[in-house]
């Protein structure tokens, strides 16, 4: 490349400066958090991990019903959207010959333009519903000695919660996948192929061997999303922080907590330990994000596909 | 050597491929079923009042008027902070970036696409609403902002990833420096791709309900300036969906169906512009 | 034994673009037959007609009929093709996951043979086949894409013989071996011969020239000629031949 002149470096300068909003803004974000959860951590300390009673009212703060409803319901979510998004990302990838089949990826790309409101809508009309009046009592009836599918059967709950989320990452997840699925190498598929492979002996050795990293990763990338999704499970989760062995109990989860009861914090103390509630969930983002770059990284590099 | 087992071989391959049909197949039936609900539940209330009147009591029967207003105008007030942030980063992140500033950029990027939407609201509640002492228009359109960054960035990144190198190698072979070689040759090159991007963040932003709850807040009357709370249609939808009156839950629907055909028809016009090509 | 295979009247497309034009060509038994000519003239694809493979890309399609012995290919169920005319591709592709052994045996697997002595044997008899038993027989439990290239191609083909297939199909092997790894390989294409009928895809005409009893110049989608190889690269009846063999092709 030719020396730069002064309009380079001027442009190239400039770019670079707003370029720095990115670093500015996660770190006034891991700031916010920080400054205005401080009074929690200082109050409570560690035990704010582990504390189960969330009573505003008492000044009970602990986090461990948020932390247990976000899990719940992510597990519950992400084991639907693996399987439905695995499915369909081989369907996408592996039957590209059939025409419809390409059509089909429009599909799954408007799976992820609905807005998290309109699934939340769809989860108290439509899922909500069907949980209470068919699946529930049906799990009951053939479960009901197992605490897992036991009490009441409201709808409204940590499977409504899981079945809501399982939808809404299922595109995340399957785009990733879609993703590693393209970086197996061809040759590979055209070996077993050629050895008189069918399509599904051919997945089996020389495409989800090779993708195995990235699958968990997609997966985790999942959990991300599952994890920030607030609105939809706000609107069927049942907004309760308690700890309850059925899936059927209403639960909380960390970013519902917060937009449920944000405004009406009305002591310095529940404002902070709701900031100290954002804080978990951003360092839990950040975390998970990490593990589930790395994994996509491992493959694309295998694949001899830029990371 | 004779071999055995072709047909059950063959039996099981048929059978994964009905799995795989399966799995597709109610993976996309609640997108089927949210467009047929949508449809139905909120077509009765698509009427021209719907979209030129305020909320009225329950009893009587309003609109969501101010609320699509709302969201235009925070949604392209967003847009306008959004984009020159957005699409410069990406540039720099293509076409200038050392390798290894890109990669941070590139991660923390990503990380800030995975960050959960209602911590932005905590972000700009902290920030501007108390600064500003009260919600505003301005904060909702700083928080949905924050959110349409980090999709401007990819987008144009890898809108720009996808012009070939000869084009540059061209531009830089006819003697333009580096910088004549993005803005007069790469640039123009990519431009329907560029409008993808900020199409999808739009899109992203217009549907967004979690950051505005605390930043934007909602109003029942009509905008009378930036300062002050303000609706937003995902916001009027929600608080009307959680509420115990049948009437505003069919008009929650009549909301989804206007967002969500807003929304298809962004998503269409991105695809036409692209033929699918930068996009999954 | 090798049998003799036929493709007749082959079109082949990708997409809306014809890549072969009504190419038809006889291979004979236990002999190898070279396939040359320039980059994109078809030959590749023209291979890939003759197991079947072409059909695995999304948007091609082809039209025409390929015949082995008297079975019409194209009217049997494309898995029992492939496992009755094997292929070695460009660059080995082990699959990565699996020891050189299993490498090997992945095919007879597939195809439901599972008794211990009998896998034993048949990957033993192909590695010494390819001349890679020796080498290997100590690390068959290591991931074979620790191997040497030259290795990995070698291991390729004993994994498309132990399928005792009537046909071998080889799409430019050497094209990524260094000569002695390239040399070695031609040796051994010499000795298939007895037992298989093969089919070599090659841009060496040096190659061509040193293994094939048949040559088939293609050119822009159209078999140009066919003859004894000895007859092409000394006395080719059409001028394009001639024009390619002796480099005068811009």
């Amino acid at each position: 490349m030719r020396a730069k002149t002064l309009l380079d470096r001027t442009v190239s300068g400039l770019l670079f400066t707003i370029s720095g909003s990115v670093i500015l803004s996660m770190g006034a974000l891991l700031a916010e958090l920080v400054i205005a959860g401080h009074a929690s951590m200082v109050h409570f300390g560690f035990s704010f991990f582990l504390g189960h009673a969330w009573d505003p009212l008492r000044g009970a703060y602990g986090a461990l019903p948020f932390l247990f409803g976000t899990a719940v319901s992510a597990i519950i979510g992400l084991v639907i959207a693996t399987v439905l998004g695995l499915g369909t990302a081989l369907l996408l990838t592996q039957y590209a010959t059939l025409r419809i089949i390409r059509m089909i990826g429009f599909l799954v790309n408007l799976l992820a333009a609905v807005p998290s409101v309109v699934y939340g809508l769809w989860g108290i009309f439509i899922v909500v519903p069907w949980l209470r009046v068919t699946l529930e009592p049906a799990l009951y009836r053939v479960f009901g000695d197992i605490p897992l599918f036991a009490g009441a059967r409201d709808g409204v709950g940590m499977l409504a919660a899981g079945l809501v989320l399982g939808i809404m990452t299922l595109p995340t997840i399957a785009a990733v996948v879609r993703d590693v699925f393209g970086a197996v190498p061809n040759t590979l598929r055209d070996g077993a192929l050629a050895l008189g492979a069918t399509n599904q002996e051919m997945i089996r050795m020389a495409v989800l061997p090779f993708a195995r990293a990235g699958i968990f990763g997609a997966v985790m990338l999942g959990l991300v999303r599952a994890l920030g999704e607030t609105m939809a499970v706000l609107m069927v989760i049942g907004n309760q922080p308690s700890i309850t062995g059925s899936l059927f109990a209403p639960a909380y989860t960390l970013s519902s907590a917060i937009a449920s009861e944000f405004a009406e914090a009305a002591s310095p103390l529940y404002l902070s330990a709701l900031y100290e509630l954002g804080f978990i969930l951003l360092m839990l983002t950040i975390l998970i994000y990490t593990l589930a770059r790395l994994l996509v990284w491992r493959v694309r590099w295998r694949g001899g596909l830029p990371l | 050597m004779k071999y055995k087992g072709l047909r059950l071989r063959k039996w099981k391959d048929r059978a994964f491929f009905v799995l795989l049909m399966l799995a597709t197949a109610l993976a996309l039936f609640p997108l089927l079923q949210i467009l047929v609900e949508a449809t139905i539940r909120g077509v009765p209330g698509f009427k021209v009042s719907f979209f030129t009147q305020l909320p009225a009591p329950v009893g009587i029967v309003g609109g969501m008027g101010n609320a699509i207003v709302g969201s235009l105008l925070i949604v392209g007030l967003a847009s306008a902070i959004a984009t020159p942030i957005g699409v410069c980063t990406g540039i720099y992140l293509s076409e200038y970036a050392p390798v290894r500033y890109a990669r941070v950029l590139r991660f923390l990027t990503d990380i800030w696409f995975g960050v959960p939407t209602i911590l932005v609201g905590l972000l700009v509640y902290g920030t501007v609403v108390l600064s500003m002492k009260g919600f505003s228009a301005w904060a909702g359109a700083i928080s949905l902002a924050f959110i349409m960054v980090p999709t401007l960035i990819r987008t144009t990144e890898r809108m720009l990833a996808l012009i070939p190198a000869i084009v540059r190698e061209g531009a830089l072979a006819l003697g333009a420096s580096p910088t004549q070689t993005v803005f007069l040759f790469v640039l123009p090159a990519a431009t329907r791709g560029l409008i993808t991007g900020v199409v999808l963040a739009v899109a992203r932003a217009l549907g967004e309900t979690a950051p505005l709850l605390f930043t934007a807040f909602g109003n029942n009357f009509w905008q009378s300036g930036l300062s002050s709370p303000i609706a937003a249609l995902p916001l009027q939808i929600f608080l009307y969906a959680t509420s115990p009156y049948p009437v505003w839950q069919a008009q929650a629907w009549t909301g989804a169906l206007t967002l969500l055909s807003i929304v298809v028809v962004l998503h269409a016009f991105a695809h036409f512009l692209t033929r699918g090509e930068g996009l999954s | 034994m090798g049998q003799s295979m036929a493709a007749r009247q082959i079109n082949a497309f990708y997409s809306r673009t014809q890549i072969l034009h009504d190419v038809s060509l006889a291979m004979n038994a236990n002999a190898v037959t070279a396939i040359i000519g320039p980059t994109g003239c078809g030959k590749s694809t023209f291979l890939r007609c003759l197991n079947r493979m072409h059909e695995t890309v999304a948007g091609a399609r082809m039209t025409g009929r390929v015949v082995l012995g008297s079975t019409d290919l194209y009217a049997m169920d494309a898995v029992e093709v492939r496992r009755t005319v094997g292929m070695v591709f460009d660059r080995p592709n082990p699959f990565p996951t699996l020891s050189i052994f299993d490498n090997v045996a992945a095919g007879l697997r597939l195809n439901g043979i599972r008794q211990k002595d009998l896998l034993i044997e048949r990957v033993q008899a192909v590695l010494s086949m390819t001349a890679l038993w020796d080498e290997v027989k100590d690390r068959l439990e290591k991931p074979a894409i620790h191997l040497q290239s030259g290795q990995q191609q070698r291991l390729c083909l004993a994994r498309a013989l132990a399928l005792e297939p009537a046909v071998v199909l080889l799409d430019e092997p050497a094209s990524t071996l260094d000569p002695s790894s390239t040399l070695q390989l031609e040796e051994l294409i010499e000795q298939l011969k007895d037992r298989y009928t093969v089919v070599l895809v090659t841009h060496n005409l040096q190659q061509a020239a040193r293994v094939a009893d048949t040559t088939a110049f293609f050119l822009d989608g159209h078999l140009i000629e066919t003859g004894r190889t000895i007859d092409i690269f000394t006395n080719p009846s059409d001028t394009r031949t001639e024009d390619y063999i002796t480099g005068r092709r811009s």
